[in-house]
């Protein structure tokens, strides 16, 4: 995924910092959308629209924190930059912990905004990315039977063949079968793969 | 002459009777009698009779009484000493006293007489007239009480009195001489004229006045002007001046009162309300602090992202023209954006603010909206103007009035603050109340205002916000008054209230 199919996401309440904003992204080669309120992004944004989102915290009717709130809410995976005009520690606090990419205060050097975008879109990539392979492995391991899910997971403990066929009361001929589909199943190499693997899905 | 007169004397000597006649018109007597204590008369007229009572036979030679008898023993002394020192000049002698006479009182008299001729064998003669004054002298002694009664109240009034004519002073009371710091009324009196009590500065108006009073023409009755004390100090005092006849002739009359420590306490006043006024505006300003910040950020960022814009496409080489234009722009309306913001902070945060002038009603309502709508909590609430068209101009200060408003459109905007966003609404109206008048209208539909709470609604320091002085409508009502209007509130008769104010049309 390039950055050309992503999209920056504008939602400010003033024409006048969206106008200049969509400028900024068009000068290079980002593709912008702008909305005045959060309202009008949640009726148009069709997820999973990659990209990001540069978002205004003070608005009328519903402020940038309820609107990343709402996104959380339906799990949509879109990095926030938040730009604001007057912030204090408690709301840079309270996004950060939501989950925000990165807050800055107006006015702001056009570069560190670009720096703070081009980060998130990496990082969206990132874990778009880290989100397909979790899916993946996981729809794997839907393809294990139970017989190879247990040596799996005896495996992923340390447990040596030998070791594995007594517990279960196989050949140690059996297992070793049994481990090679595992492997070859989940698309791993070695012992250390395997458990990389496992482990990284865990975490999603 | 001589003729007629000899004469007429021969007539009156072969008649007696004839200067009887002469004799009892006078409103009194003649009389001969020696020169001694006893006022031994030797021969008195008729007249007599109607003065004293006694008849002249009673008072000859004092059969019945003696003629010093009938003096009051008081004047006796006196009367003496008056006719023995005219004597020893050989002049005339004129004296006045009082005499009981048998039955109608006491009376008073006028003796004028001189030495007389004495035949030979008697001693010393006096010969003159006596003459009923009483009435004139009870007349002269009303008016000398009436006098000293008049000069009494004049010196004693704290009003100083100057009466002047030709600009110069003609008399003064004791209390204008102390007003003005001299010792006595005669070192006023011998100034070559009455601009040396007067400010130099203020010199010729007052000129002006008097002499215009003077032919008549016209010159204001009550006025204040700066006077100066002996020392040079400058006082203000307030004048009252009328055409009197002082004379026979015109004069002014004038009284006065130091006004000084009242204009002095009146212009403290005056600058205590222009303080409080000013606190309150920095109290708003400070309640606004977050939102100014955000607000001016605005424009801020803009010009900031237009900028480097420009400077990336120029950087970039071959930059598109219409897209620097098009960034230029912006960046120009943004300046100007944050500058009238500033604008506005700078003209609410000035101190002094007290300049009458003409100010359009519909163009100052919709620049105070503009300003209270920096604060986003404004800007969630429905705003809607009811201002009729070709409204007329009206006098008043419109920094003032604009906090004025400000004031009432944050009040309305927190009484509507429990409300869901889509019912707070703010109505900002301004019609024509009468002739002279133009009323301004605040609003809400919010929870409205207690009857408790109603009586010290414009009290000082009272407030149901927890943040805030509490100076607002207090303040808000002072000014209005300051600007000739009047400042009250109106229960809606559905939901809120209205608050109005009014100002005079121009």
């Amino acid at each position: 995924m390039t950055v050309n199919d992503m999209t920056v996401f504008i939602v400010d309440d003033d024409e006048a910092v969206r106008d200049s904003l969509a400028d900024l992204m068009d000068l290079i080669n980002l593709r912008v959308e702008t909305y005045a309120s959060a309202l009008d992004f949640l009726a148009s944004y069709m997820a999973p629209s990659p990209g990001c989102l540069v978002l205004d915290i003070r608005m009328p009717g519903l402020s940038g924190l309820d609107l990343q709130a709402e996104l959380v809410k339906r799990n949509v995976m879109l990095p926030i930059v938040f730009i604001t005009g007057h912030g204090d520690i408690q709301m840079a606090v309270q996004a950060m912990r939501a989950g925000a990419q990165d807050f800055i205060q107006k006015p702001f050097r056009e570069q560190e905004l670009l720096d703070s975008i081009n980060l998130a879109m990496e990082t969206g990539n990132r874990d778009r990315k880290a989100l397909q392979v979790g899916q993946s492995v996981k729809q794997n391991i839907q393809r294990l039977t139970a017989r190879e899910r247990e040596v799996m997971d005896m495996i992923i403990e340390g447990k040596a063949n030998k070791v594995i066929a007594i517990d279960m009361g196989l050949s140690q001929r059996t297992v070793e079968v049994h481990r090679a589909n595992v492997m070859h199943k989940l698309k791993v190499r070695s012992l250390a793969d395997l458990v990389r693997t496992i482990t990284r899905i865990e975490n999603i | 002459m001589t003729e007629i007169i000899n004469e007429q004397i021969r007539i009156l000597q072969k008649n007696p009777e004839y200067l009887n006649n002469i004799l009892n018109n006078l409103p009194g007597m003649v009389f001969r009698c020696q020169n001694n204590r006893l006022w031994s008369m030797l021969y008195i007229s008729m007249g007599a009779q109607a003065v004293t009572g006694y008849s002249p036979e009673d008072l000859v030679n004092g059969n019945v009484i003696d003629y010093a008898s009938i003096i009051v023993e008081d004047d006796h002394e006196r009367v003496w000493q008056e006719i023995h020192s005219a004597l020893k000049h050989h002049q005339q002698y004129e004296t006045e006293y009082r005499i009981n006479t048998r039955q109608d009182g006491q009376k008073w008299v006028r003796e004028k007489g001189c030495s007389g001729s004495s035949i030979e064998g008697e001693t010393e003669i006096l010969e003159g007239i006596i003459i009923d004054i009483t009435k004139q002298k009870y007349a002269e002694l009303a008016l000398q009480t009436s006098k000293k009664r008049l000069d009494s109240i004049v010196e004693g009034s704290i009003e100083a009195i100057l009466i002047h004519r030709d600009l110069k002073a003609l008399f003064i009371n004791k209390s204008l001489v102390d007003m003005l710091g001299y010792n006595c009324a005669d070192e006023i009196l011998a100034l070559e004229s009455i601009a040396n009590l007067i400010a130099p500065h203020d010199w010729n108006r007052i000129k002006g006045y008097s002499i215009a009073r003077m032919n008549g023409e016209y010159a204001p009755e009550q006025y204040e002007f700066e006077a100066q004390k002996c020392d040079g100090e400058i006082r203000v005092l307030q004048i009252e001046s009328s055409i009197m006849d002082w004379n026979g002739q015109s004069a002014i009359l004038s009284t006065l009162i130091d006004i000084t420590e009242r204009k002095l306490a009146i212009r403290e006043l005056e600058k205590q309300r222009q303080q409080l006024a000013h606190m309150d505006r920095l109290s708003t300003l400070g309640e606004m602090a977050a939102s100014i910040a955000h607000e001016i950020n605005q424009p801020l960022t803009a010009i900031s992202n237009r900028s480097s814009a420009t400077r990336r496409r120029i950087d970039g080489g071959n930059p598109d023209m219409k897209k620097l234009r098009i960034a230029l722009d912006a960046i120009e309306q943004q300046s100007q954006r944050a500058g009238e913001i500033m604008h506005r902070i700078r003209e609410l945060a000035k101190p002094q603010s007290s300049q009458q002038v003409k100010v359009n009603i519909q163009t100052l309502v919709e620049e105070c909206i503009n300003f209270a709508e920096i604060d986003g909590r404004i800007r969630d609430t429905h705003i809607i103007t009811e201002i009729t068209t070709k409204l007329p101009q009206v006098i008043a200060d419109p920094v003032q009035i604009h906090q004025v408003l400000l004031n009432l459109i944050r009040n309305a905007t927190q009484a509507m603050k429990y409300l869901p966003i889509t019912e707070r609404q703010l109505t900002v109206g301004a019609r024509q109340h009468d002739d002279y008048t133009v009323q301004v209208t605040v609003s809400d539909c919010g929870c409205g205002i207690e009857k408790e709470t109603e009586k010290k609604l414009f009290d000082s320091f009272f407030t149901t916000r927890e943040t805030g002085l509490g100076m607002g409508l207090s303040i808000c009502r002072t000014i209005v008054s300051a600007n000739n209007g009047r400042l009250w509130f109106t229960r809606n008769s559905d939901k809120g209230v209205t608050f109005r104010f009014t100002l005079p049309v121009a």
